[in-house]
């Protein structure tokens, strides 16, 4: 097992072979980036409530025209008698029959395209959607103040300012035509947001075997998708507009994809000396691992901020699967085990079984009783702690937010869930350590 | 029938008394310097893994149900020690939440459970009563020869010769300070078991047995603060049983594979491939018995009887909730009365099961209880003996084994009268099991 | 008419049935046990200031005799009276009994104990404080190996709402399993039909070199009430019985025992010289222990002890603890507890395995 001392070795030795992976092999190193573009995206984290709302923007960052397939995930609970939207089975009692439902987990999904012009950034509300109206580059002759790329051709997506740049086929103002970005259609919301850069036409991700998109740019596998989310609200007493930014998780490409409908993520190499990709063309891997080990570093639930000195901290996790499967519409279940270190280096942990999306507040991870959880400052005794994660059965990605609330009179927990707005809060990404042996999967339809 | 009568001082036979005073402390030579060790679970001896199968927590502070002045709060109070006089451990320790909630818990993005209950009679109409199976573990340094002591409301922020809680007998050494923290029960009201296994410093089980406990159940009658007087009459129970101990085996080396199990007695079939024993323990017993007055006895002492039963599979997967939580044990009982006649009945244990003896063959609840088997009015006596036994089904890797203790209450008039006092108690074993068991423990991060 | 040949034939196939059935029920670690079944049973508190429940269970399929021994432990100006009353049960496959003490039990379909008496049990006269003995013989009265029996006793008496000595405790039999062919440890041999129960790791189990007790610090208050109920108190009393009994020649086992002590910051202590003359029954705040158990001795609210023999040829000994819990309303509960065996035989722990014997009554 994992002690400090050996994650300390480990730590050492782990940046010694990705650094020396990073120099001989373009597929030793693995796990997810926030930091880079990426073939798969994963926004952990969309809510939408009254008087919240989550604003998704995704960047092309390269200089051809690429599309993005998007799944959004509709994690509402749902009451089993009336099918509405829950929290508790308390929300499901039906007057007229007296009879109160369960209140179960639920898992919707819904997808779209998303076409991206060179170099373009594109943002919608999540409340919102994006329809016809608000496609910055409708394309065709009246392109407006939008590139030119060839449409057809062996240089089909690719910028051109004359015809002769795009043989075999021709140069029109880039299109964001075939874009339309559903609202996510409930409100309460509470989900994640895939998107995978494919073909526009197929909806697959492109077939490719090299990421060396300068020598061969038409077998190339890409990675060109950039997100962020904000997460925004506004109201309250004081009219409070209070703004959470993470950048959406991603999963960059190994150099090869079949395709196909099924994505491999990662893989168990066949042998020490081998990678993934040595795998047959079946079981290979198309993009990086998703990491072992999700790295949490928060402040503990109620711990008062060392800032202000009055208003008390309280975080909220929110972890997917990384293996989906929208297909046969399987409900992916992993249960993720944390393991707590406060600053007395104590450790205590706990599991829970991540059912398509967890999106709780820390204390209530563990327990229905904040004051009694392992994340409770009161229990912790210590204003920070980090928390190592990891998923048994699947890979998880995750991104955390900081809320500071009013102190709420003991017994009561802080202000933060009483209301909507807190005086301020901020989203980050998790830090990740180590690669997953066993292999991940999104399967699309 | 002779009546042996002695008397200091009788003259005749002093001379044969004293010879043979003489030869009792003769053989009061020593029979040897080995270790007495156990061939099965054992609650005698101290062990490598202890069991505590039945704790409870209901107390004045319990955020969802608070016990008010006048009503009975009940909590745990759990003793453990070092017995290694020489040298300090490491025990990793894992509460058991198998609290029952109106409707279940929620496996949407955020845990919300419905109320607690025991039946489904508690909860709305349309809601049953759902055991859950939650785990939350601590890890704590007892110093040479340690005994601790915490509630299980409570636990312990700071153990006793702590760094930062020294005592004038405390190690100077860091090595050998007490470390850790103990965690309170993860809710109040609270039902389920603490299990502890002494590990090494990389939290690998060791082949060592120093660790024994006891718990001790405690109710109470809630009295109003000064000046408001006091509620009488009041009650107060306690009823204690030691913890269940498996010695392991000093001679087996343990594979330090955290993905391997504690096998009890050797490993179950159905294991995965690749799977070995972490570390070897006794294997559960094979058979429980448990002697018991039936329900409704009113016997010499006073008062009417019953007696809550607790069963726990001996096999856990700490480290899968959802395997767990799903693990059923089908219990074969065979029930004898003084008149040598037998009966039987079946009942199965999901994870966790506390009942009267009078609610495993009729519904939960004093309904029909009267024509139970383990009824004094169906048995025709006083005393019985209950043979239970776990039914070996289809091999998946863990066992069927059992675990118990039983609690006898003792009612003022009837069985719908109050509980006037308590009494908990070990449960005799016969044989072992053949087939193993194992507890997979969590796979830290 | 059963001819002497044919009872020895007769004596010799139990005996042979028995150890098929000691075989087949015993591992390799035959031991004193609070759990398995065993030849030998004691219970250490059996008192009628209260009254006391006692179970005994024949686990086997086969008919047992069973020869008992009550041992009134009561002083007479300082010293055991050592008064033993026998009597012997016959058990059926698998019945459970019971009886009272301050009752006993009569050999009477008719009467309000229902089930198969098991035999006639006496009563224990009025203000008995003593242990009892069981020991599974053969229909002739040598002992047995077969392993059949367990037992409780309930101690307490509960009569309404708000009574003061409302108490309850129960506490399972110490057993001393018969070794049988190549158990105890290996060196095991079948019991012998002599009168002596060899308690050496051959014949039967050995004495454990100690118990271990946990106790909370004497007159402190109890954490599990805490401020629920306040002001509460817990006390513990602590009964011994010598590991060994002679019951032919009715001499009253003796022996000294050390307790080594810890707090919970690990401090040591220690009670030395402490006598426990047939039966032993004290709380911890009694003199005899100093001060060392009490709040103010021990210094916080939890310890534990070894409790050892005092020098080379004391025997070891055997017990429960019983634990009382009052609560400032006046209301009250006990709770016993099986001590553990100490099983360490390194120093510091130095408990080792101890030879005794029981001699049982001479057979005519």
């Amino acid at each position: 097992m994992l002690t400090m001392k050996k994650l300390t070795l480990m730590g050492a030795a782990g940046a010694l072979w990705g650094l020396s992976a990073l120099l001989l092999s373009p597929m030793a190193h693995g796990a997810t980036y926030s930091d880079t573009g990426a073939a798969v995206l994963v926004w952990p984290k969309v809510v939408v409530a009254t008087q919240r709302d989550t604003v998704i923007t995704i960047t092309n960052s390269a200089r051809s025209q690429t599309a993005a397939h998007c799944f959004y995930v509709n994690a509402n609970s749902r009451c089993s008698n009336s099918l509405e939207a829950c929290s508790t089975s308390s929300d499901c009692f039906d007057v007229a029959s007296g009879i109160t439902g369960n209140c179960v987990g639920g898992w919707i999904e819904v997808n779209f395209d998303v076409i991206l012009t060179p170099e373009q950034p594109v943002a919608w509300s999540a409340a919102s959607g994006l329809g016809n109206s608000g496609l910055s580059c409708p394309g065709g002759l009246f392109g407006g103040s939008c590139a030119k790329v060839c449409s057809g051709g062996s240089s089909s997506g690719f910028p051109c300012s004359l015809p002769s740049d795009c043989p075999g086929g021709t140069c029109q103002f880039a299109s964001n035509a075939g874009t339309r970005v559903p609202a996510v259609g409930e409100n309460p919301f509470v989900g994640e947001l895939k998107c995978i850069e494919s073909d526009p036409i197929t909806r697959l991700p492109k077939a490719c075997t090299t990421l060396d998109c300068n020598a061969d740019p038409a077998n190339c596998c890409r990675a060109d998708l950039e997100g962020t989310a904000i997460i925004t609200t506004v109201g309250g007493p004081s009219s409070i507009v209070d703004t959470e930014r993470y950048n959406a998780v991603g999963l960059r490409p190994t150099g090869f994809n079949n395709g196909d409908r099924l994505l491999t993520i990662g893989g168990t190499p066949p042998s020490p000396t081998t990678t993934c990709l040595d795998l047959p063309p079946e079981t290979r891997c198309e993009y990086q691992p998703c990491s072992d080990v999700l790295v949490f570093n928060h402040l503990f639930d109620g711990a008062v901020d060392p800032i202000s000195g009055t208003f008390v901290a309280e975080s909220e996790l929110s972890l997917v699967p990384c293996t989906q499967d929208f297909l046969t519409q399987r409900i992916p279940q992993v249960t993720a085990q944390f393991l707590v270190y406060n600053e007395f280096e104590q450790r205590l942990s706990t599991s829970r079984l991540v059912s398509c999306v967890l999106d709780t507040p820390i204390s209530l991870i563990d327990t229905v009783q904040p004051n009694r959880s392992i994340f409770s400052a009161a229990l912790q005794g210590t204003v920070a702690g980090q928390t190592r994660i990891t998923g048994v059965g699947g890979g998880l990605i995750g991104a955390a937010t900081l809320n500071l609330c009013a102190p709420g009179v003991p017994p009561a927990a802080p202000v933060c869930r009483s209301t909507v707005v807190a005086p301020g809060g901020a989203a980050y990404n998790l830090n990740q350590f180590a690669d997953r042996e066993a292999a991940d999967f999104i399967r699309i339809p | 029938m002779v009546t042996l009568n002695a008397t200091w001082g009788a003259g005749r036979g002093s001379v044969l008394r004293l010879l043979a005073a003489v030869a009792l402390l003769g053989w009061a030579a020593n029979a040897g310097a080995q270790p007495i060790t156990a061939d099965s679970a054992s609650s005698d001896l101290p062990a490598g893994y202890i069991v505590f199968p039945k704790i409870v927590v209901h107390t004045t502070g319990s955020p969802t149900a608070p016990v008010l002045p006048g009503g009975i709060a009940t909590d745990t109070l759990i003793q453990l020690t070092n017995t290694n006089e020489a040298a300090p451990i490491n025990v990793d320790c894992w509460w058991v939440n198998a609290n029952s909630h109106c409707g279940g818990c929620t496996t949407g993005p955020i845990r919300t459970c419905g109320s607690i209950c025991t039946t489904t009679l508690d909860c709305p109409l349309g809601l049953s009563c759902v055991q859950g199976w939650v785990t939350d573990d601590f890890q704590i340094r007892l110093t040479p020869g340690q005994p601790i002591a915490f509630t299980a409301s409570s636990g312990l922020n700071r153990l006793p010769c702590d760094p930062g809680a020294q005592g004038p007998g405390c190690p100077g050494s860091p090595a050998d300070q007490a470390m850790g923290t103990i965690r309170s029960a993860p809710e109040d009201p609270f039902m389920g078991e603490l299990k502890c296994v002494e590990v090494d410093d990389d939290d690998d089980p060791v082949p060592a047995n120093h660790i024994k406990g006891e718990a001790t159940i405690v109710s109470t009658t809630v009295q109003p603060a000064p000046p408001v007087p006091p509620i009488l009459p009041g009650t107060t129970t306690a009823a204690a049983y030691n913890g269940i101990g498996f010695q392991a085996d000093q001679t087996f080396t343990p594979t330090q594979d955290p993905t391997d199990p504690l096998c009890l007695g050797s490993l179950p079939p159905g294991a995965a491939a690749g799977v070995a024993c972490n570390q070897l323990y006794a294997p559960c017993p094979g058979v429980l018995i448990l002697n018991h007055f039936f329900d409704g006895a009113a016997t010499e002492i006073g008062g009417v009887v019953d007696t809550e039963l607790v069963l726990a599979p001996c096999s856990e997967d700490l480290g899968n909730i959802t395997r767990s939580g799903n693990f059923q044990v089908l219990a074969q009982l065979l029930i004898y009365n003084e008149f040598e006649q037998r009966f039987s009945s079946s009942s199965r244990v999901t994870c966790y099961r506390s009942t009267r003896l009078s609610d495993i063959d009729t519904g939960p609840g004093p309904t029909g209880d009267a024509f139970s088997i383990f009824s004094v009015g169906v048995q025709g006596t006083i005393a019985g003996q209950t043979r239970i036994r776990g039914v070996q089904g289809a091999p998946n890797g863990l066992g069927y084994g059992l675990l118990g203790v039983a609690c006898e209450n003792y009612h003022a008039g009837s069985l719908a009268g109050p509980i006037l006092s308590r009494t908990a108690f070990n449960l005799h074993q016969d044989g072992f099991r053949q087939e193993g068991d194992a507890v997979y423990l969590e796979v830290l991060p | 008419m059963s001819t002497v040949k044919g009872l020895r034939a007769g004596r010799i196939a139990l005996v042979l049935i028995g150890m098929t059935l000691t075989a087949a029920t015993v591992g390799a670690e035959e031991r004193f046990t609070t759990e398995r079944p065993s030849t030998v049973l004691l219970f250490p508190k059996v008192v009628n200031t209260s009254d006391t429940i006692i179970q005994i269970t024949n686990t086997t399929n086969l008919l047992v005799n069973v020869h008992c021994f009550y041992v009134n432990g009561q002083d007479v100006g300082g010293a055991p009276i050592w008064q033993i009353t026998d009597f012997d049960l016959v058990l059926t496959r698998q019945q459970p009994t019971h009886w009272s003490v301050r009752n006993g039990r009569g050999v009477n379909p008719n009467d309000s104990e229902t089930g198969l008496d098991p035999g006639l049990v006496p009563p224990v006269v009025p203000g008995f404080t003593g242990f009892l003995a069981c020991v599974e013989v053969m229909p002739s009265g040598e002992p047995s190996g077969a392993n059949s029996l367990k037992g409780e006793a309930t101690i307490g008496e509960v009569t309404t709402l708000g009574a003061p000595g409302n108490h309850v405790s129960k506490y399972n039999a110490i057993g001393i399993q018969a070794c049988g062919q190549g158990g105890c440890g290996g060196g095991g041999q079948p019991v012998n039909d002599d009168n002596i129960l060899e308690l050496n790791n051959v014949e039967f189990a050995a004495c454990p070199g100690g118990l271990l007790l946990n106790f909370a610090a004497e007159n402190s208050e109890d954490v599990a009430i805490g401020p629920t109920n306040p002001p509460s108190v817990v006390s513990t009393n602590l009964t011994l019985i010598p590991c060994g009994l002679d019951l032919e020649n009715l001499v009253p086992a003796s022996t000294l025992q050390t307790i080594n002590l810890r707090n919970e910051f690990e401090s040591p202590g220690s009670v030395s010289q402490v006598p426990v003359d047939c039966w032993f029954s004290r709380d911890l705040g009694d003199p005899l222990f100093g001060n060392e158990m009490t709040i103010g001795g021990l210094q916080t609210f939890f310890g534990s002890g070894i409790i050892r023999p005092a020098a080379p040829g004391q025997v070891p000994v055997l017990g429960v603890a019983n634990v009382l819990h009052m609560a400032g309303d006046g209301s009250s509960d006990t709770a016993a507890t099986n001590l553990h065996f100490c099983n360490e035989p390194l120093a510091p722990s130095g408990c080792n395995q101890v030879n005794s014997e029981i001699r049982l009554p001479s057979l005519p």
